[in-house]
């Protein structure tokens, strides 16, 4: 799908607002503040996908998973390569970084940090779209690219958004990136309601 | 009271879960308390259902739990808090007044009215993962410290083991100068002043030149002992064969001497091992044989080497004085002999600086003998698989 440089910008501003939203949130409750931005959004084929996550060189992925459904069916997903979400938790609950492992209680607060981005982003298109969507709960996952974003749905023809996610935390002076991938059933329907916003 | 009673019947079924449960109307009204979460908080469901959440639990009224809770309302997707990052949500004592680990998860769900949203609070009581994943990691952190204690020990042993024979090898060098002082005036005392001694004079210089010459072998021995502790064990290509018949070739004017008949059967020659010890090592095993067997009539040896899977055994036998068992532990010790030195000659530095040797290079050494009967010393080299490097930088 071939989408304007004009669609693009309102695309990748919905997004930034989202995430910045979340990151609003995620900072009343973490001990070191982290900015979030998304300095670039792709519209993508699955073949696409796969090159562009192989070009990050990572294997081992964690990412929160949500699905929706409604006026727009997809599946949202955060997703970090696993050693980051490690590290990332780490920073944010302001523990030592002793090991890569994510425990079930450190898996759990990674949810809680993907479940805050994606409601960011999500909620933000939801406003866009003015219609309800039905969501499920967050899910941790660990697996591969392959298995985690193209798994859950069979139709070939999802598009895939990928938002390059940079976040910062000043604090500790680290950053880096996660990606934000959203599949979508048709980006009619959402290009659509950013048509009509942008008049 | 309608409500309550549509809201109670719709709910019951949440009272029969292991999870604590409760759904709040958007004023934040308690509509539904489960008989999970009662339990855990101690607070009754006719004591808490029709109140506002902030009366009980101030705490909750805080913009980190309301502005995620107002979205919930508000058909917004579900939202997770974790119990990392909140501990808990409603504060649940446990006996050792401790309170509960939570993970909560906060739904929306349709209110009965058709039109706004009820928010369902589902709760995991995550205390007893939360405790063992903390003991696990407690003890994979004792171990982390156990580990780095255990090699800074091993580091200071090691330095102070250096030192050691840094000092040990400066003092035998120093000691080194005033005893060719003493030897020297002693050479010149007997050969220019002689005539000029009384018989006892004489005896003591005799005496003074003997201690000397002794102390001289020992403290050699010492530095022998201390360059081979201090010297860093590299590996090298040699012959077996070619070093033990060196060994014996170099000696050949003692064994005519003494008429010593010596075999050698060693089915092994190239290996790679540390060649400066393993030679310095043999000369003393052959040297001892040859000593200890001299006044055998005649004095034979055997030089016995046989591969084995992880080593190589090296066996040297003679027909010497031989010695009790029950002293074997003590003749590895520097300067200790199990023999008078007006029997044999000798500092007693031999079989220690063998011991060293093998220590470094991860052998092993022992001996069988009974007194008068010979003895045989055993000697295990381990195979290495350290490729050797040449001088091109290629390893072979």
């Amino acid at each position: 799908m071939e989408l304007t440089d004009m669609q693009i910008d309102a695309l990748t501003e919905i997004i930034n607002i989202g995430v910045g939203k979340a990151a609003g949130v995620l900072n009343e409750m973490v001990e070191s503040p982290i900015n979030l931005n998304v300095p670039y959004i792709k519209i993508l084929s699955r073949e696409d996908m796969k090159t562009e996550v192989k070009r990050f060189g990572i294997e081992n992925l964690s990412a929160v998973k949500m699905n929706f459904k409604g006026s727009l069916d997809g599946t949202s997903a955060l997703v970090f390569p696993t050693k980051s979400a490690s590290d990332l938790v780490s920073m944010l609950v302001g523990e030592e970084i002793e090991s890569d492992d994510l425990d079930t209680v450190r898996s759990g607060t990674l949810a809680e940090i993907g479940n805050i981005v994606l409601n960011g982003v999500v909620g933000s298109i939801g406003n866009l779209l003015q219609r309800q969507l039905d969501y499920s709960v967050p899910n941790y996952v660990e697996a591969s690219m392959d298995r985690l974003v193209f798994s859950s749905q069979s139709d070939a023809n999802f598009a895939l958004l990928l938002a390059n996610t940079r976040f910062n935390i000043e604090k500790l002076n680290i950053s880096g990136d996660i990606f934000l991938v959203f599949e979508l059933a048709s980006f009619d329907i959402l290009m659509g309601a950013i048509d009509e916003l942008m008049g | 009271m309608e409500e309550h009673k549509k809201i109670e019947e719709r709910f019951e079924a949440l009272n029969q879960v292991p999870i604590g449960m409760f759904v709040l109307r958007e004023d934040f009204v308690i509509l539904f308390w489960n008989q999970c979460i009662a339990d855990w908080s101690g607070i009754s469901q006719e004591a808490i259902v029709g109140d506002v959440i902030f009366d009980k639990f101030p705490d909750l009224n805080k913009p980190k739990y309301t502005s995620r809770i107002k979205m919930i309302f508000e058909g917004g997707a579900p939202t997770i808090l974790s119990s990392q990052l909140h501990r808990y949500i409603i504060p649940c004592l446990l006996p050792d007044e401790s309170y509960r680990f939570q993970h909560t998860t906060v739904t929306s769900i349709p209110a009965n009215d058709g039109k706004t949203n009820y928010a369902l609070f589902a709760i995991e009581d995550v205390t007893d993962l939360t405790k063992r994943i903390r003991e696990s990691q407690n003890l994979h952190k004792m171990a982390l410290e156990e580990v780095a204690t255990r090699k800074k020990a091993e580091n200071e042993l090691n330095a102070a083991v250096k030192e050691l024979l840094s000092f040990s090898y400066t003092v035998s060098h120093d000691l080194k100068t005033p005893l060719r002082g003493i030897l020297g005036y002693t050479h010149e005392l007997n050969k220019k002043h002689r005539e000029n001694l009384s018989e006892r004079g004489k005896f003591c210089t005799d005496q003074i030149k003997n201690a000397a010459q002794n102390l001289n072998g020992l403290i050699d021995e010492l530095l022998k002992y201390s360059r081979v502790g201090g010297q860093q064990v590299s590996f090298t290509n040699i012959s077996m064969r070619k070093i033990i018949d060196t060994l014996i070739s170099e000696r050949n004017q003692l064994i005519e001497e003494k008429g010593v008949i010596i075999e050698t059967d060693i089915s092994f020659d190239n290996i790679i091992t540390w060649g400066t010890g393993v030679i310095l090592m043999l000369s003393n095993i052959i040297d001892n044989a040859i000593k200890y067997s001299s006044n055998e009539n005649p004095p034979i040896i055997k030089v016995i080497g046989v591969e084995h899977a992880g080593h190589y055994s090296l066996t040297v036998i003679d027909n010497g004085i031989g010695f009790n068992m029950k002293y074997q532990n003590k003749m590895y010790g520097l300067f200790n002999r199990l023999v008078g030195d007006h029997e044999f000659e000798g500092t007693g530095a031999g079989l220690a600086i063998v011991k060293k040797i093998l220590d470094k290079l991860g052998g092993k050494i022992w001996a069988e003998s009974e007194l008068g009967k010979g003895a045989s010393f055993f000697v295990e080299i381990p195979k290495t698989e350290i490729p050797i490097i040449d001088k091109k930088g290629e390893s072979n």
